[in-house]
């Protein structure tokens, strides 16, 4: 009696231990790959939809003069937009390439559009008189942050491109270099894509 | 009571603590007034910049900023769904805290572990409850119980030696004592593990150990058979190699850019360099139209020289070319030639040959302008 009660206990245990084995090996594995396909991949770094996009209508008032760009009104030449600052320490780096690109590339209808967000108008002022303006660059003031949010902006420096037909083709996060400029444009220029460029770190104000 | 009302009360029952557990959870409806609206929508935005916070929670400009644009839009007249998609549309799907129903493995995995938990417990209890053959207890109380037991029959033998018992009272006593020690030891030996149950125990062990081995490996192999869109999702575009740009390619390009003089210019310069003269020509021409600069200039000549034979003409291309950029030692080498061979002008093409010699060049053009040099003197002679 005892005996026949111990072994019908064991082989009922004997069972279900077997299937909830499988079952625990199923859901690991279920949880393993879902887990593990985001390894590597920064939640806070966020792949911008807007690539193979059309560039948002934005009008935006000049920075150092009356009068406002509207970025339609560029259509037809590659256009690179800018996000800076001068709270920014990434933009200072970044300065020097983008003025140079600029001016390399006015003969091939690229056109440079730089968007001071987030900044005080006097130092933004201040950082353009000590790291030197660019006579091919428009710069422009980013009201109540609506171009940054058209732009999904997401940190300073960030920098888009903007093919002849007026499509976001690129975007860099982080500060610009000669290479990765020159490259981009090459490519652009020859009717290729870019896709999303990662150069460094993004800063925010109160990080 | 009734068994059927019972059974029905037993479905019932958990019907309205299901109901009542999804009402509490289901999110509740959109407020009514604009504020309202605005203070909702910002609480499920997430602040791109703000380490997780909402847009409500977090306190920056930007924050305060992105707040307007949904006020913006909600005074528009845009649902809620207009404004969670303006923002994933620019941002991305993680900027709304919600989780999107796409991510419907977020919610069937619990969903699934939790009813599998459940159901396995049920089970258990159900098979415990009918098969044993003893009440269930713990082994501790159980074997607390048996040593009771046990002094009990200890007890019973003293209290026999101490003529408290008649020998009667006593095995009665004793069978009941000894029925309970062995209904004890049956529930013991069921509720403890078996010693012989070591084997058996190593053998779940190590199937236990081949089956995570193996769902790890089938959870890496799908991994990377997943692919890579590791590498914080960045996309990069594929390699061009601009040192070896096809023609072709460079056609395409400048028939979309017409007005691109660089590009133009370029294709040209490739054209000439693999000798297809009139297309290149055809090029150069319309580069002169907005830069008449010295290369194209020279080559313009140079090409009229090679096709047409028109010496005259095409040496006053080149000579002009050369007033714009007396540096240009192509062009100086062109008009060289054009007088050697073409105009049969002996002195001016010693003239063009000596000024190339004055100048920086390579070994090899160096002896190949020495020989026409050496022609163009024994012309002139």
């Amino acid at each position: 009696m005892t005996v026949s009660g111990e072994i019908s206990i064991r082989s009922r245990r004997g069972i279900s231990g077997f299937w909830v084995l499988i079952g625990t090996a199923v859901v690991v594995m279920v949880l393993g790959v879902v887990f593990a396909r985001r390894f590597g991949v920064n939640p806070d770094v966020f792949q911008s939809p807007l690539i193979g996009r059309p560039a948002p209508s934005v009008v935006t008032p000049l920075m150092e003069s009356d009068g406002a760009l509207a970025l339609d009104d560029l259509r037809g030449d590659i256009v690179v937009v800018n996000f800076w600052a001068s709270w920014c320490t990434a933009c200072r780096t970044e300065h020097g390439a983008l003025l140079s690109a600029a001016s390399a590339y006015k003969p091939f209808g690229v056109t440079f559009v730089a968007v001071n967000y987030q900044d005080q108008l006097p130092s933004a002022i201040g950082f353009l008189d000590e790291l030197g303006r660019s006579p091919e660059t428009v710069y422009v003031r980013d009201e109540a942050s609506r171009t940054a949010f058209e732009f999904g902006v997401l940190g300073l420096p960030e920098t888009f491109f903007i093919d002849r037909q007026g499509t976001i083709v690129g975007k860099l996060s982080g500060p610009a270099d000669a290479v990765t400029l020159t490259d981009a444009l090459d490519r652009i220029l020859l009717g290729a894509t870019v896709g999303e460029q990662k150069t460094g770190e993004v800063e925010n104000l109160g990080d | 009571m009734p068994s059927d009302l019972r059974r029905l009360i037993r479905f019932v029952l958990p019907l309205i603590a299901i109901g009542i557990l999804v009402g509490g959870l289901w999110p509740s409806t959109p407020a009514p007034t604009a504020e309202e609206r605005v203070e909702h929508l910002a609480s499920r935005i997430r602040c791109p910049f703000c380490n997780g916070e909402s847009l409500a929670e977090a306190t920056s400009q930007v924050a305060r900023d992105y707040r307007l644009v949904i006020a913006d839009m909600v005074a528009a007249g845009d649902s809620d769904q207009d404004i969670y998609d303006a923002f994933t549309a620019r941002f991305g799907e993680n900027l709304v805290l919600d989780p999107p129903a796409s991510r419907w493995l977020l919610w069937a995995i619990p969903t699934v572990v939790l009813s599998a938990g459940g159901l396995l417990i049920v089970r258990r209890r159900r098979g415990r409850g009918g098969g044993a053959a003893a009440s269930v207890g713990a082994p501790e109380s159980l074997e607390a119980a048996l040593s009771a037991v046990a002094r009990d029959l200890d007890d019973l033998e003293s209290q026999l030696a101490a003529d408290e018992l008649t020998e009667t009272d006593e095995a009665g006593l004793r069978a009941i004592y000894l029925a309970e020690a062995d209904r004890l030891e049956a529930a013991l030996a069921a509720a403890r593990p078996n010693p012989t149950d070591g084997p058996d125990r190593r053998r779940v062990l190590l199937g236990a150990a081949i089956l995570v081995a193996g769902a790890f490996a089938i959870t890496l192999a799908v991994v990377n058979a997943a692919g890579d869109n590791t590498a914080e999702g960045v996309v990069a575009a594929p390699p061009i190699d601009f040192d070896n740009i096809t023609i072709e390619q460079l056609e395409g390009v400048v028939a979309d850019n017409p007005d691109i003089v660089p590009m133009r210019s370029a294709l040209a310069g490739m054209l000439f360099d693999v000798g297809r003269y009139d297309e290149a020509f055809d090029h150069y021409w319309i580069v002169l139209q907005t830069d008449p600069d010295s290369q194209p200039l020279a080559r313009v000549g140079w090409i009229v020289y090679l096709l047409e034979g028109e010496s005259e003409l095409a040496a006053g291309y080149v000579e002009e070319a050369l007033e714009r950029r007396p540096d240009n030692l192509e062009a100086m080498w062109f008009l060289g030639n054009i007088r050697l061979h073409g105009l049969g002008d002996g002195p001016g093409a010693v003239q063009s040959f000596e000024a190339l010699l004055g100048a920086d060049l390579t070994q090899e053009e160096r002896v190949a302008v020495t020989e026409l040099l050496t022609a163009a003197r024994e012309l002139a002679t």
